[in-house]
C-alpha cells in the first residue's frame, strides 16, 4: 500500500503558501497576546518571567485553535474530503493533515518563542526548555484539535464549538508545558521529567487522535 | 472482466424521513444505470450510500459479491465518485489538482496522462491557471478528468452536466460511451435526457415511487 501522507501534505502546504494569509494571522495573534498581556498588568523586569510559562503556553494554545476550524470544514465544503475519505489509508491522510496544520501555525511560533523569551528575561536553559515544551507540546496541541474539527465539520457554530471541546482537554498539554519552564527557572533538575511526560503525551495523541479523527470525519461527513 | 454492483433491500433515511426503503437492483458491466426521481427523492443519498459515504439503514451493497465499502480497497480503487461538489482545491491548478488525485489514489502514471485527459475535455490551455480563476462548467470538467486517470470500473455520477455547455455535455457523453464499451459501468443521477448512449444499454431505476 502506497502512503498517501506525502501527496495529502504536499498539497496543504502548497495551499498554506499560496494563501500565507493563514500563517502570519496564527503568528500575530501569538505574538499580540504574549506582548499586550505584560503590558496591560504592568510588570517588572524582575517578575516577568515568573508571567512567562503561563502565558506564552496560554496564546499558543489559543493561536493553534484560532486555525483550527479550517482544517477540514474547507475540504468538507469542496467536497475533497471525500476523496481523502475514499484513499488508502484515512488515517495517514489525517496525520498528514495535523502535521500541515502544526507545520504552518505551532512550528513557527515554536521558532520564535526564544526571542519571547529574551523578551521575557529568561535566558540559558530556561530559553531552550520553553523551545523544547513547545516542539513537544504544540503538536500535541494540534492532534486534540483535529478531533474537535473533524466532530464540527458542516455545523453552523463550528468554530466556536471547537475551541468549547478542545480547549478542556488541551488542559493536561498546557499544564506540563508550562511546568517545564517553570521548573527550568525554579528547579531545574524537574526539567526533563515533565518534558518526557510531553512527549509521552506526543507518542499517545499521534498514535490515537488520528484513529479518533478519522472516525469522527467518516460521521460528520455522512 | 465483468463487474457487478448488487443493491439489495436497500433503505435510507434522512433525519426521521424515509426516503426510499427495499431497493433492489443491478449494475453491470457495460450499462448505465439512470436513477431518476423528484427533488427530495434521495438521488443524491443513493449515490453516496453505494460510494460508501453514507451509511444505509438496512440493506446491502455488494461490489462482486464483496461489501461496497469504504473498508474494501477493492472497491474503492474501482469506483469513482463525482458529486454535487467537485472535490478540487481552489488554489492549485487543474494539473495540480489531477495530479493530487493521482498521487493520493496511486494511480498509475504515463506520461502525458494529464495533458491527453485535459485535452479530451478541451480544457489543456486552462491547466496553469488555479481552479477559482476558471467558470463553473470548466470546473466540472477538471473534476470529470478524474475519471480518466488511471483505470476504473464504476462511475458514480451525481448530476455530471450542471454548469456544462453543450459541446462539453457531448464530450462527457462520449466518454461515457466510451467507458462502457471498455465494460465499464456507470450510476447516474441527471435530469437531463441522454442523448448518444443507445437505449438498450440504459436500465432506468425509478425513486419516490411508493
Amino acid at each position: 500500500m502506497s502512503s498517501t501522507i506525502f501527496p495529502v501534505l504536499k498539497r496543504d502546504l502548497l495551499l498554506a503558501y499560496r494563501n500565507s494569509t493563514d500563517i502570519v494571522i496564527s503568528l500575530f495573534f501569538f505574538i499580540v497576546v504574549v506582548a499586550l498581556i505584560p503590558i496591560s498588568l504592568n510588570e517588572t523586569e524582575s517578575t516577568l518571567p515568573r508571567l512567562a510559562p503561563g502565558l506564552v503556553w496560554i496564546a499558543a494554545l489559543l493561536s493553534s485553535i484560532l486555525s483550527l476550524h479550517r482544517l477540514f470544514a474547507e475540504d468538507h465544503a469542496d467536497g475533497s474530503l471525500d476523496l481523502l475519505l475514499s484513499s488508502s489509508s484515512v488515517y495517514q491522510c489525517v496525520l498528514a493533515k495535523i502535521a500541515a496544520h502544526w507545520l504552518v501555525t505551532g512550528l513557527p511560533l515554536t521558532l520564535i518563542s526564544p526571542v519571547i523569551g529574551l523578551a521575557y528575561n529568561l535566558h540559558g536553559e530556561q530559553l531552550s526548555t520553553l523551545f523544547i515544551s513547545l516542539l513537544v507540546g504544540t503538536p500535541v496541541l494540534s492532534c486534540i484539535g483535529a478531533i474537535g474539527a473533524a466532530m464540527t465539520i458542516g455545523l453552523r457554530s463550528g468554530s466556536s464549538l471547537i475551541a468549547l471541546i478542545v480547549l478542556p482537554l488541551n488542559i493536561p498539554v498546557m499544564v506540563y508545558g508550562s511546568a517545564a519552564v517553570r521548573a527550568s527557572i525554579n528547579s531545574p533538575d524537574n526539567v526533563m521529567t515533565y518534558l518526557l511526560l510531553l512527549t509521552a503525551m506526543l507518542i499517545i495523541a499521534l498514535v490515537f487522535a488520528p484513529l479518533a479523527t478519522a472516525a469522527a470525519l467518516k460521521i460528520s461527513n455522512d | 472482466m465483468s463487474n457487478q454492483l448488487s443493491i439489495q433491500g436497500l433503505q435510507c433515511e434522512r433525519g426521521e424521513h424515509i426516503l426510499f426503503s427495499d431497493l433492489s437492483f443491478t449494475v453491470k458491466s457495460g450499462k448505465v444505470c439512470f436513477v431518476k426521481g423528484s427533488n427530495g427523492s434521495g438521488k443524491t443519498t443513493l449515490l453516496r450510500t453505494i460510494a460508501g459515504y453514507t451509511q444505509p439503514y438496512a440493506g446491502k451493497i455488494n461490489w462482486n459479491d464483496q461489501a461496497a465499502t469504504l473498508a474494501n480497497p477493492s472497491y474503492t480503487q474501482s469506483c469513482r465518485y463525482v458529486g454535487h461538489q467537485n472535490g478540487l482545491k481552489q488554489g492549485l491548478s487543474a494539473r495540480e489538482n489531477l495530479e493530487f488525485f493521482q498521487q493520493l489514489y496511486a494511480l498509475e502514471k504515463t506520461t502525458d496522462n494529464f495533458t491527453s485527459v485535459l485535452k479530451k475535455l478541451d480544457i489543456e490551455n486552462k491547466s496553469q491557471l488555479p481552479v477559482r480563476n476558471l467558470s463553473q462548467g470548466q470546473q466540472r470538467k477538471v473534476a470529470l478528468a478524474r475519471l480518466l486517470l488511471g483505470s476504473s470500473d464504476l462511475w458514480i455520477l451525481d448530476e455530471p452536466f450542471t454548469s456544462l455547455d453543450q459541446t462539453s455535455r457531448a464530450i462527457i457523453e462520449d466518454l461515457m460511451q466510451q467507458h462502457l464499451d471498455q465494460q465499464g459501468a456507470i450510476l447516474l443521477v441527471t435530469h437531463e435526457p441522454l442523448m448518444k448512449i443507445s437505449s438498450e444499454q440504459i436500465n432506468v431505476i425509478e425513486l419516490g415511487h411508493e
